[in-house]
Order: C-alpha cells, then structure tokens, then sequence
C-alpha cells in the first residue's frame, strides 16, 4: 500500500517536473499502475492533488477516496475500475470499467477520457478548493458533461439510485436546490408504483377477485355449443370422464369450430365461486406489506437532473453560490413582500392557513387523497378572487388574503368551509386559521424549528 | 263522401244477410273480435278495479341485470347510469359484450371499475344475443333475472313494477314489461308504430294477461326467476327468443304476467323500408317456433297438448295466418266480383275500422295512462290502411316465404356458425 495521508500542504505543494503539461496523471489505488501498463504520456501521480484519473484495481478501493482526497477532487476526478474482479461489481463511483490491467486498454481510457481531463484542470481554483456539495455537484456534472440520471436497483427501496449520490450525498435533494436556483433543469424520464404508505417502489402486484378479494383466481375458456346456444365456463362442459358434454343439452361437444368455439374467457374465484371477465389488480408493498387496490397506489415521478446554462457559466467562472436559503425562507421573504406591497397601497391584509388532513384508512400518497388534495386546491382557486396569492404548504394552504383582516375573514370562514368542502367525497378534516402577517411569520418560523 | 257513403248503403241494403257475411267475412270475424278486445280490455282494466299499486314491494329475493350487447357503445353506459336513477336500485348488473368491434367493452370495463357493474365478460366471437344472456345469466349471482335491452329507456319506476308480480304472486315466473314508443314523432312510420305498440304491447298484452294468454315475454324488458331460467336451461339459439323462450315457460306450466305500469321506451325504425324488414324477420319466426319448433302445441292427439297453449296457438291461426293469407285472394275476389263497388265496399270497411281504431286508441291511453300519445290521434284515419294493406300483405309475404323457403334459417341476426346447427328445419 504505497497511499500516503496528506497534508493540507501537500495540497499546495509546487508541480513535479517529472509530470509534463500534456501528460496525464493516474493515482492508482490501493497501489500505484505497474509501469509497463503505462501508456506513452501517461505517468503515476507522485502527490494525490496532482491525479487527473483514478484507476481502482480492487473492489475496496472506492472507500480511499474520499477517506483520502479532498472533497472536490473525490467528487470530479473521473475514476475507472481495472480488474476482473472490479468489472463484476457495481462500484457507483467509477465512470469506465476494464476487464484487464493492460497498457492498450489504458490507452483507450486515456483517449475516452481525455475531454473530462481537460475540463477538470481547467476549473478555476475556487471551484477546486470549495467545500460546498452544491458546487461538488455542478462540477461532476460539469466535468462529465453529462446529466444526474437514475437507474433502477431493487435492492434499494425506491428501486431508483442515483450513482452520484455516493459521491455528493443528499445528491437529489442538492439537485432539486439547484433546480430552483436555475442552476439545474428537471427532466421526465418515467414514473414508480409506489406504496401510499411507505413510499417503497417494490410491490407486488396480483390479480384477486373482485368480489372477495381472494388471489386463489383461475382463468377458464367459456365454450359455446351452436346448437342449443349454452354458453358457459369450460368447467361447466367438463364431465368427470374428460370430455365436454353441454350442460344444457346433455350432448357431446366433438368438433371444436364445428360444435363449439372458445370465444373468450373468465376468471373464476375458487374461494367464493364468483365468476367475472376481468379480475381486479391488487398491490402489495414488499416493504410495509400493506395491501391496497389500484385506486389508493402512489405515483412518484422519476426525473434527471442537467445543468442549466447559468449552472455551467457558473462552474466555469468560479464565482460561486451564494449560502443555500432555509426551506421556510421563500416563503417568509414572500409574504413579507405580500405584505410591504399591501402596505404601499393601504390595505389591509392577512394570512388564511388552511391544514388538510386525511381521514384515516386513506393513505396521504395514494391516488385518491391526491386527487381530493388537487380538488381542494382547485376550489380554493374558485373560492376566492383571483388575486388571491395561494401558497401550498408542505400540509396544506396558506392564502394571502388582500384587503381583508383577519376579523374579516374569521367571520367568513363559515361559509368558506361550506363553499370548500361540500364538494368533497373523501371528507378530510379541515383545520382554518386566520393570523396577521406577523402571526403567521412568527408561526412559521417556530414549526420549522420545531421540525 | 256522402254520395260514397249513400251508393254503399243502397248496395248494402239492397244484399240479402247471408251475402253481407260473405262479403264481410274477414271485417266480421277478424277485424271487428280483434279490436273488440281493446274495449273489453278496458273495461276490465277499470270495471275490476285493476288500479295501480302503489306502496314499496314484497321483499324480493336478489337481483341481478343482464346486459347483453353487440356493438352498443353509443347506449350501454346511458343505459348502465339511467339504471341507477330507478326508485328501485337494490341490484347487480352483469354485463356481456357479444363480439363487438367498437369500444362496447371499453366501456363495461370502465363502468366495472367504477363499481357501477359487477362483472364484465367479454366474448370475441359473436354468438348471438340468446348465448351472450346464457353467459350473462351463468356470472350472475340473483335469484331474479331482468333482461334489458341496452337501447331503451325507462320510467324512473319501471324496474319496481315490473318486480311487483314476482314480489306478490310467487307462481308468476316471468314478467313482461310495457314497451312503448320512444321515436313516435320521428316520421309518419315511427307514429304508425306508436299507435301499434300501443294497441298490440299496451292493449293487447293487458288484455292477454287478464286470460293469462301472455305468450311472448319482450326481450326487451323483461323480469325471469333464476329457478324457471334453469328449469329451461335458459334461452335457445335463433331469432325471436323472447317469445321461444316464453313458450317454453309456459309449456312448464309457469305463469307469465305483463306489467303494464313497468314501461320502457324504445326506438323503431324509422323508414318504411327498415320496418318492412324488421317485421319480415319477427313474422318469420313467429312462423318458425309456431308451426315448426312447437307444432305440437296445435294438436289434442301429442301428450304434450295443452288448453292454455292450444289457445294462443288457435288465435294466432285464426285471427293472423288465415285471415292474411287469404286477405290477397279476398282483395282480388271482391273487386272482381263488384267492379267499381268494390272499392266503395273497401271504404265502407276502412269507415268501420276506422271507428273501431278510435275506440281502441283511447282505451289503450286509458290503460297505459300515457296521454302523451293522444298526440297521435291524427294519423289514426291511416292507420287501418297501413295494417290491412301494408302490414297485412308484408306479414303475407313473410309467412309465405317462411313455409315455403324456410327463409328464417338466413336470417343473419343468429351468427351463421349457430344458425347452420338449428335442429328444427
């Protein structure tokens, strides 16, 4: 194991004059690149901070990096896993993998890899230098040129992983940061079956019985026989010998096409004897081992995530963000321009928080409460006049209400409550609560520290 | 008029009694006995107090809806969502889509999931509308069958009238329900027809019932016990099943009714053309499971043989086969024989059927207590012409055909691979 720990000085310590501009440099880990598989141009990394590449040649060699590397060289070098043993596993870190440690083979990776080498050094010193996994984020993307995109992996729950996780972690929620920056743009790329209550992605799903709800289905043929025109279940035609003799008319049916046909076929349930065309689909979580239909199964929608113009001007420049923003802060800095606005013009102005909660038995992300949640909202918007700014909150609404104070609205809240939930099937429990600006902000502020 | 009115009279006068049955024979012992029982009807409806019941209904056994159809995607769910909108609703329905090429099975799914039907069964190959009810009535669970035609309509109590028999008679094995007219005011047909289902369905049937002579249970709207459904195992191949169906039920000695409050509107053809052909093909059969499948119902000597059935039969042969069959010959004889009088004699018959129409059409207002109808009364002076002549000479071209040709048997409303199996040729 020739890995030494670092020192921050090493880290500023000046260029080898072994290494030359246009010669690129790999750290191998745990071990350093035997020479002779050392293509032309390409030497061994005398200090860490010089590498441009990493090549892993044993499966546990992932864990070094960051163990070893500073955070924005773990997070952008381009890593490549060498070995037979390495090409079998699924490492998340290494961009390019090869079955055996050759000089030919290494000097295809040099060639692949040869455009994110470039981007890498050419990064300016205080993207190398920053500690802030946003800027990590940006520049993996950055150097790879290349989007944050998912693959599916049932060993995970959300059968989603996301390989840049393991190096940015917290990598989709950074994303989703960025994305509201604009630093970041969201792209579709498919949609999960998820369980409504645990949010799992692993579910089985089976066909039951519509009426008992009983798995123990069996699909027969229905037979017709031309001549009397009965026209039942195969099992109705089968007599004990084996043959099909007609229920009705006590014949044999001999001839298929002739006699009879099987134009189509049902589902018979052994446990309650009903029979019906179409069976219902059932969910079962693998996770939770909730079991719910079609109706209640949550929808969770699968996206990548690429830089934005802005997102590449900024790595590219090194002028770097400015401190992330709590999540409550949006909407104080919102309501508090609502207000300053309201102010100006000499109205009145208040805050109606609505909280919505799901009765029970109905899971909060299962299709029927989503719906409910869409009409709900869609009524609030009927509701009130459009200039009503409706803010949704993580558990409800928060409508900034213009030209009303509170006592105002207090005394209306009756006949909102009817307006809003007469119309509702699922009867959630609706809590109301008219506050000030101030209230609200202060409010606000001490759930998110509570939280 | 009154110089035709007045030759006519001087004609009439001038004949000894036997020579005007000669010559009226037809008016004397068809016409006139046939639409007499308008009247009678009528007048037993109101005389016996046969008022309508109100009141909620005897507890019934469950009940499950058969809905059969081929190609109906414009109706099946209008017809599923107007089914809940009846004052009686305590019921499952099944579905069967019979082959159909067009989203019909779409739809029953859709209706399935929202819980509106219990089960859906989807057939690929069409078998004909009797397998699809067979099929139906296998899947469902009720101890009462309603057979429905997915193109009608209701009156919003229709379903609880046509269960008030079985609810109150448990000998009653079938119910017929009431089906009138909705496209009436589409064409001079579609009225002609009106007036028809109103005599012949309303009127007739109301009439049949009083003697329990009901001898076809509609298609369309139609209540069975499950238990009667088995005892016959269920409806046989062919067209006009309804009224093979019926006959079989009674052949069982069960009791058929006819509701008469239980009414269900239905479109008929609107074109002459389209109704000469409907009707060709329900004359047709009439024929057929008459005279072919169930002859034996005629004759005292078959150990089959029985009053109530020989009645029905007996009327339909003398009040329609004969009587149409010799109508043509009738027609010929009379304006051979009398020259330019006899089309003074034709309109002194059309003149007494006419006041025989004006007192049937109201009876049967009456009875079904539909005064929408009366709206029809100015097409009554035609409507004697168009059953003696156009109906009357379309019936005489269908029976011919039917025993002569045996023209039933081609008939494509039974798919062909089931049609080439029928036994009774």
């Amino acid at each position: 194991m020739t890995l030494i720990a670092l020192s921050i000085q090493q880290w500023h310590s000046p260029p080898d004059p072994s290494e030359r501009a246009d010669s690129v440099t790999v750290l191998g880990l745990p071990n350093g690149i035997e020479p002779e598989y050392l293509p032309d141009g390409c030497v061994n990394a005398q200090f860490e901070a010089r590498a441009d590449i990493i090549v892993l040649t044993h499966p546990n060699a992932e864990m070094l990096i960051s163990r070893h590397l500073p955070p924005s060289l773990a997070a952008t070098l381009p890593v490549v896993g060498m070995g037979a043993s390495i090409s079998q596993l699924s490492l998340p870190r290494c961009d390019l993998k090869v079955c055996s440690p050759t000089r030919r083979a290494l000097s295809e990776i040099l060639t692949t890899l040869k455009p994110v080498v470039q981007r890498n050094r050419r990064m300016p010193p205080s993207v190398k230098s920053s500690q802030d996994a946003r800027v990590l984020l940006m520049a993996r993307l950055y150097v790879r040129e290349r989007g944050m995109t998912p693959r599916r992996d049932p060993g995970v729950k959300s059968t989603l992983v996301y390989d840049d996780n393991a190096v940015v972690p917290g990598a989709v929620s950074i994303a989703e940061h960025l994305v509201n920056r604009g630093m970041m743009e969201r792209r579709f790329l498919d949609v999960s079956t998820i369980c409504p209550f645990c949010a799992s992605a692993r579910l089985l799903v089976q066909e039951r019985c519509a009426h008992c709800g009983s798995a123990n289905l069996v699909e027969q043929a229905i037979l017709h026989h031309f001549r009397c025109g009965c026209q039942r279940p195969e099992a109705d035609f089968r007599a004990e010998s084996g043959d099909l003799i007609c229920p009705k008319c006590k014949r044999r049916l001999n001839q298929f096409s002739y006699d009879y046909d099987r134009p189509g076929s049902v589902y018979s349930c052994r446990a309650c004897g009903q029979i019906s065309g179409d069976a219902k689909v059932s969910f079962s979580c693998l996770d939770c081992a909730a079991q719910f239909g079609a109706e209640n199964v949550g929808r969770s929608e699968v996206h990548s995530y690429h830089l934005t113009r802005p997102g590449r001007a900024c790595v590219e420049s090194g002028v770097l963000l400015a401190c992330a923003s709590e999540p409550e802060a949006d909407l104080r800095e919102r309501i508090i321009a609502f207000k300053k606005r309201q102010a100006e013009l000499g109205h009145p102005a208040c805050v109606l928080s609505i909280r919505l909660t799901e009765p029970n038995g109905i899971p909060r992300r299962g299709h029927a409460w989503q719906q409910t949640h869409g009409l709900f909202a869609d009524l609030i918007r009927e509701c009130f006049v459009a200039s009503t700014e409706i803010v949704e909150t993580g558990s409800g609404f928060a409508l900034l209400l213009a030209g009303d104070t509170k006592a105002d609205v207090k005394k209306a809240l009756p006949e909102i409550r009817h307006r809003l939930e007469s119309h509702l099937a699922l009867a959630p429990t609706v809590e109301y609560d008219a506050q000030d600006i101030e209230e609200y902000i202060a409010s606000i502020r001490a759930n998110f520290v509570h939280s | 008029m009154l110089d035709i009115l007045k030759q006519a009279w001087q004609v009439l006068s001038a004949m000894p009694d036997w020579s005007l049955f000669a010559l009226f024979w037809v008016t004397i012992l068809v016409e006139a006995p046939r639409h007499g029982m308008g009247l009678q009807a009528t007048a037993m409806a109101l005389l016996l107090r046969d008022y309508r019941h109100y009141g909620p209904l005897e507890p019934l056994p469950s009940v499950s809806i058969l809905l059969v159809g081929h190609n109906e995607e414009d109706s099946i769910e209008k017809c599923v969502r107007s089914l809940y909108q009846q004052t009686f609703s305590k019921f499952e329905i099944v579905c069967v889509d019979d082959g159909s090429s067009d989203q019909t099975f779409e739809i029953m799914t859709r209706l399935w999931r929202e819980g509106l039907v219990k089960s859906v069964a989807h057939l690929q190959l069409r078998g004909g509308k009797a397998s699809a009810i067979n099929l139906a009535a296998r899947v469902a669970k009720g101890e009462i069958f309603l057979v429905i035609d997915c193109d009608c309509s209701f009156e919003p109590d229709a379903i609880e009238e046509l269960l008030r028999p079985l609810a109150s008679d448990p000998k009653v094995m079938a119910v017929s329900g009431n089906v009138l007219v909705r496209n009436w005011n589409a064409s001079i047909t579609a009225s002609l027809q009106g007036i028809e289902y109103l005599l012949s369905i309303s009127l007739g049937r109301a009439f049949s019932d009083a003697l329990n002579q009901v001898s076809c249970v509609s298609g369309a709207f139609a209540a069975f016990r499950r238990s009667a459904w088995e005892q016959v195992g269920g409806m046989d191949i062919g067209s006009g099943e309804d009224f093979d169906f019926t006959l079989r039920l009674r052949m069982r000695g069960h009791k058929v009714a006819f509701a008469r409050h239980a009414v269900c509107y239905t479109d008929v053809p609107v074109s002459t053309y389209n109704l000469l052909r409907q009707r060709n093909r329900w004359e047709r059969d009439a024929i057929w499971i008459r005279y072919r499948k169930y002859s034996r119902l005629m004759s005292p000597f078959r150990r089959s043989f029985m009053w109530t059935e020989a009645l029905h039969e007996w009327d339909f042969l003398i009040f329609n086969l004969i009587p149409t069959i010799s109508f043509p010959f009738y027609i010929v004889w009379m304006l051979k024989e009398y020259g330019e009088y006899g089309l003074t004699l034709l309109f002194v018959v059309w003149l007494g059927l006419f006041i025989f129409d004006i007192a049937a059409f109201v009876s049967a207002a009456i009875v079904t207590g539909k005064w929408v109808y009366l709206r029809l009364a100015p097409f009554i002076p035609i409507f004697g012409l168009y059953q003696s002549y156009v109906m009357r000479l379309n019936r005489f071209y269908a029976y011919t055909t039917e025993l002569i040709f045996s023209s039933s048997l081609t008939d494509n409303f039974v798919p062909k691979k089931a049609r080439d199996l029928i036994d009774w040729r």
